[in-house]
């Protein structure tokens, strides 16, 4: 292919400008991974409690619709036209993250603190921090 | 002393607008699919499946076809290398309007 011609200043800028414009109105409709996240961290924190203060009763609640919210909110999310950058990383370092604090979290308190309420709560806290961390990140300039 | 002009590192098929454009609209997503895009750029169909035809051809994005529910969907995304081609090209442009200021500039203090 023959190199460019030279643009102007004038048409260098505007070529910037339009540039700068596209990438944010795509980047404005990919902005849903955020309210994914705090849907996670929420119903993660939620099924955690539930799992270790509910009794019985919590754990079967628990088994029978925290799978089912996980498989509905990934159908969901494919469905999605368009996704902001990082936004899929994000997802699945934090459900990965998530999945190894859930399961040491659980085993922890269900052999050290069962029914302990200043265990299960703080701890839900920090098993739920791997889905809300990815919301306070600083935005790309 | 460095005599190439900025120019000189523009990239060939970026430097067409709507290339740039879809380049640029793509390097803030992870991915976008072709109704997106296409509200996006604002041009029809065959010339965005062109356009981006182009562009894989090239390496520098990649088209993922899929299905959203029992509806088949087609994403785009920037590669790596489309990524890196980018930012290359936005470099040029912003040195070549640094490099307009520059010579006002020195001309204005020159005449003063």
């Amino acid at each position: 292919m023959n190199e460019p011609s030279a643009p102007t200043p004038e048409e260098a800028h505007w070529a910037l400008v339009e540039a700068g414009a596209a990438r944010e109105l795509l980047a404005a409709r990919g902005r849903w991974p955020q309210r994914y996240l705090l849907a996670y961290a929420s119903g993660a924190a939620i099924t955690f409690i539930a799992v270790g203060l509910g009794g019985p009763i919590g754990i079967v609640v628990t088994a029978a619709v925290w799978p089912i919210s996980v498989v509905v909110m990934q159908r969901a999310s494919h469905k999605r036209p368009v996704t902001e950058l990082g936004g899929r990383r994000a997802i699945t370092v934090g459900a990965a993250v998530w999945a190894a604090l859930y399961i040491c979290g659980l085993l922890l308190g269900y052999f050290a603190f069962r029914g302990n309420p200043w265990y299960w709560i703080p701890a839900s806290l920090v098993v739920a921090g791997p889905f809300a961390l990815p919301l306070f990140r600083k935005k790309r300039p | 002393m460095n005599t190439n002009h900025p120019h000189q590192n523009l990239h060939p098929l970026i430097h067409a607008p709507l290339r740039l454009t879809i380049m640029s609209a793509l390097a803030g997503v992870d991915s976008a699919d072709f109704a997106a895009l296409r509200e996006i750029v604002q041009i029809t169909q065959p010339n965005l499946s062109k356009q981006l035809a182009t562009l894989e051809a090239a390496g520098y994005i990649e088209i993922i076809k899929g299905k959203a529910g029992r509806r088949p969907r087609t994403w785009a995304a920037l590669t790596p290398t489309g990524r890196t081609a980018l930012n290359q090209h936005i470099q040029a442009l912003h040195e070549i309007t640094a490099l307009a200021k520059t010579t006002i500039e020195s001309s204005d203090a020159a005449r003063q």
